[in-house]
């Protein structure tokens, strides 16, 4: 008798964009990643607080691929909502901002900041994104 | 006779809380878990977007980062979050209600207030967390 034990291969995690310029502002855009994200089973974004120098705070956001694609980054869609946030300081205070993919989940879609609690709009020099990776 | 066993990552899931009133307004607190969230590899926060619209939310994070989360703007940190975007147009808002966890207290979570992205309104009907669930991964071999 025999037996051929058969793992299922836990990948390393892929980094599937990365953002070349992270010290510099961040306007609302739409990203490619380089395989889609449906391939995975969890997706992790990371950014720093903001796009300056400095003790700026890291963050991280875990998300299911197919919950992502029904996030929305504009108040004109119901829908789920996926937040990046950073808590800053003070005079900042605490901003997001939201994030969705398309259907093929190839393009992630970045919102502009906002700043929660306040009305005012957030700057594109917070909430910077740096990589998104994906989790087999 | 040959045969082939496979050996599968599976993961196994615990609710480590339940909100038992979920339609009801969600106030800031601190929930007790029924286990201490360093025993699990990652953490499901599952909500509705208010009390009376159960769009589904929901938010991964990992339970080692959850202690460096914040709730108050006062502090210089990361923030995790929950939000939802409740409908269309003038009458649609984003909300967003962010947690931590301490590591004094690792089987306690506290859910912040909840705010508006879009005016100064606050209010306690909007991003009801209703699980927490725990996630710890198989090792395969």
């Amino acid at each position: 008798m025999a037996w051929i034990k058969c793992t299922k291969v836990i990948g390393e995690d892929v980094v599937l964009w990365t953002n070349a310029s992270p010290s510099k502002r961040f306007d609302a855009q739409t990203v490619t990643v380089s395989d889609s994200i449906f391939n995975y089973s969890l997706i992790k974004i990371v950014g720093r607080g903001n796009a300056g120098t400095g003790s700026t705070p890291e963050w991280q956001t875990y998300v299911e691929p197919q919950y992502l694609s029904k996030c929305v980054t504009a108040t004109d869609t119901k829908g789920c909502a996926c937040l990046l946030s950073c808590s800053l300081n003070l005079s900042s205070g605490r901003m997001g901002r939201l994030v969705r993919a398309s259907e093929d989940g190839i393009s992630i879609a970045f919102g502009s900041t906002t700043s929660l609690g306040t009305s005012s709009s957030g700057s594109s020099d917070y909430i910077i994104p740096e990589q998104i990776i994906g989790i087999p | 006779m040959s045969y082939i066993r496979c050996v599968y990552k599976l993961s196994k899931e615990t609710v480590l809380w339940e909100n038992p009133q979920p339609t009801n307004a969600f106030a800031t607190q601190t929930v007790t878990l029924s286990d201490d969230i360093t025993n699990y590899d990652m953490l499901r926060i599952e909500g509705i977007a208010t009390t009376t619209n159960d769009t589904y939310l929901e938010v991964y994070v990992d339970p080692l980062y959850l202690v460096t989360c914040s709730t108050s703007k006062s502090e210089k940190a990361g923030g995790c979050g929950i939000a939802a975007s409740t409908g269309a147009g003038s009458t649609g808002s984003r909300y967003t209600r962010v947690l931590k966890s301490t590591t004094s207290a690792p089987n306690k979570i506290e859910f912040g207030s909840e705010f508006s992205m879009a005016t100064s309104t606050s209010k306690n009907e909007n991003a009801i967390p209703t699980r927490i669930i725990g996630i710890k991964y198989a090792k395969g071999d």
